[in-house]
């Protein structure tokens, strides 16, 4: 059992084994053939095409945090929403009561920021 | 689907919630004392309903992922009466340190429903969102004195001990799912009767991961690291509540995991469980003498008591178990009582036990608590420490395992010395403490110095204690009953 257990991870030791090879001899092989003329433009930090702005190390506002915290609380409630919007004719009004119940609960954490103002911006 | 079943874990989690709308209609600071009250309402009629179902002694049912029986009556009742001292020592202590009271007694009960919810449930699953459920307000209560260092301190390395301990959990969780293709307890003690170690050593191995995740949750040794700076740094309140309620939880979830599903591989565990046992008990006690804050020996205390407790499991039959479930009881009242003095006689300064000195003269109720706790966790009769751990060490012997139970009480022959250090002081003359300390003890806060204004709840809670603990010591029997048909109510097939 133990033999066939390991046995089934010598596939990924090949696997992980060929990536690293792949990766060593494509540099070697670059850094052989191609031409090597720095300029200014290509040594600047690559950022989506865009021309870099600022310090890599520049402070984003802190309050940022509580939108990224609303974002996985609304996103998760979406993913929940959907299994149970396949489901819910059939199961009636269990179903409906527990999505209810649920929705309350993300709702009553909304308000309670809300009205301690987490969410304004100042 | 009988949500009857489950009336106690809706009643404090629509508590927790009630709390929360409550916080934002008062909008005066004098009226939040209310939300402490409505806390403390909520938690005494789950107590009541959790009574009432006791009472009525049904058979263990199944209720989801969850198995309601008497067993897990039992420890809600414990779980939520040191959860009530909790918010009554909490009251006064926090009038002027946190801005946000609403959101404290919140996570309290909201870890008390995830408490409540892992020690009935049956099924990996269950038991694991409820041990999230239990720890993410932990981590925020020990650091919810957000303009100490120390709570924050306490908070970091809390959380970020607990989260490693609780991936580790998962993993070997994955494991055992992958061995039996079963979450559910009783459907992985049936397929662990059918597989053999010796050919899957790595079994073992996501047993160890899952009992590692446990040992950090009970903190055991080598598990134990968060605990001193844990204990010290998170205010007083919080820390009685981090030694006692979580402990209690992580235990029943561990009867029933080790007696339910892991009741075939009885020969495995016990010897690691002897191992952990000896470990926590020897280092706890050790590394407690030498401890010159209250709150940092107590941590080390708490260990060595999870030593104690541990020694049941390693024989796990059903005289065992029912001592473990008596020692936890005990523990969590006299172990908050001990608190609920700190924080009433040391508010503002830090817990040095030279602060202590004196005390007697100052207050003669919180000296004879003390007195009292501090002799009842060393284990002197008549008091409740010394019925628990006759209880404990009395079933270690009837398991054969009587050189175990020796070391048990070499252990707590040790644990004198400290314990009554701080009577020494307590009782003792004023000048015991050099000229230089009882300067630097001189607390800077005016409010602190007054013993005789000691907030009448805390006193409550420290009574509170006092009257539970000299009950038990002088009828433990009613308690031992209690125990017993907590044990007897599991459903496993270790004890015919």
């Amino acid at each position: 059992m133990i033999q066939q257990y390991l046995h089934a991870y010598s596939y990924i030791a090949i696997f992980a084994l060929v990536g690293l090879l792949y990766v060593v001899v494509v540099l070697t092989v670059s850094r052989l053939l191609a031409p090597h003329r720095p300029s200014k433009e290509k040594s600047h930090p690559y950022e989506c095409g865009l021309v870099p702005v600022g310090e890599p190390w520049g402070q984003l506002n802190i309050r940022y945090y509580v939108f990224a915290l609303l974002f996985v609380l609304f996103d998760v409630e979406t993913v929940f929403m959907y299994p149970w919007a396949v489901v819910f004719r059939d199961m009636g009004w269990s179903a409906f009561l527990e999505m209810f119940s649920f929705i309350v609960i993300i709702a009553l954490g909304l308000i309670y920021a809300w009205k301690k103002n987490v969410l304004r911006w100042v | 689907m009988e949500f009857t079943l489950i009336i106690p874990e809706i009643i404090v989690f629509l508590t927790a919630t009630a709390i929360l709308i409550l916080d934002l209609i008062l909008q005066q600071e004098k009226q939040k004392k209310l939300l402490g009250f409505a806390a403390e309402a909520g938690v005494i009629l789950a107590i009541a309903q959790l009574v009432r179902m006791f009472a009525l002694g049904q058979q263990a049912s199944s209720w989801g992922l969850l198995t309601i029986d008497t067993f897990g009556h039992v420890i809600k009742i414990i779980l939520l009466v040191s959860t009530g001292l909790v918010i009554l020592l909490s009251v006064d202590y926090f009038k002027t340190i946190i801005s946000r009271k609403g959101e404290y007694y919140c996570l309290i009960l909201f870890s008390v429903v995830g408490m409540m919810f892992m020690v009935s449930a049956d099924n990996f699953i269950s038991f694991f969102l409820s041990l999230q459920l239990t720890s993410i307000p932990l981590y925020i209560l020990s650091g919810i004195d957000k303009n100490d260092a120390r709570s924050n301190e306490a908070a970091y390395k809390y959380l970020m001990l607990g989260m490693l301990a609780s991936v580790v959990m998962l993993y070997g969780m994955t494991f055992i799912y992958g061995f039996t293709a079963a979450a559910n307890f009783e459907g992985i003690a049936r397929q662990l009767t059918s597989l053999d170690l010796h050919e899957n050593p790595i079994l073992l191995i996501a047993m160890i991961f899952i009992f590692a995740g446990f040992a950090f949750k009970v903190a055991a040794v080598p598990f134990h690291f968060w605990v001193p700076d844990t204990y010290e740094g998170a205010p007083t309140p919080v820390t009685s509540f981090l030694a006692t309620a979580p402990k209690v939880a992580g235990f029943a979830a561990l009867i029933r995991l080790l007696t339910i599903a892991f009741s075939p591989l009885i020969a495995q565990w016990r010897t690691l469980f002897i191992i952990l046992s000896i470990l926590s008990m020897s280092v706890g006690n050790i590394v407690a003498l030498s401890q010159t804050n209250i709150k940092r020996m107590l941590g080390f205390s708490s260990v060595a008591h999870v030593g104690y407790i541990l020694m049941a499991f390693a024989i796990a039959d059903q005289m065992a178990v029912s001592a473990a479930i008596f020692y936890l009881m005990i523990y969590g009242i006299v172990n908050i009582g001990t608190f609920a003095v700190i924080a009433s006689v040391m508010r503002g300064e830090d817990h040095q036990i030279q602060g202590l000195a004196g005390l007697s003269k100052r207050s003669p109720l919180m000296s004879l608590s003390v007195a009292v706790f501090m002799i009842s966790m060393i284990g002197i009769p008549p008091t409740p420490g010394f019925w628990g751990k006759f209880n404990l060490f009395a079933s270690v012997v009837n398991g054969g395992m009587t050189w175990l139970a020796v070391i048990g009480i070499i252990n707590s022959i040790i644990s004198v010395y400290y314990y009554i250090n701080v009577l020494r002081y307590v009782y003792g003359d004023q000048e015991i403490g050099n000229q230089q300390d009882k300067q630097a003890r001189r607390p800077a806060d005016p409010a602190a110095d007054g013993l005789n204004n000691i907030p009448c709840l805390m006193r409550l809670a420290v009574v509170i204690s006092l009257a539970l603990t000299i009950i038990i010591a002088t009828y433990p029997q009613p308690f031992i009953e209690l125990a017993k048909a907590a044990a007897v109510a599991l459903k496993t097939g270790l004890w015919l």
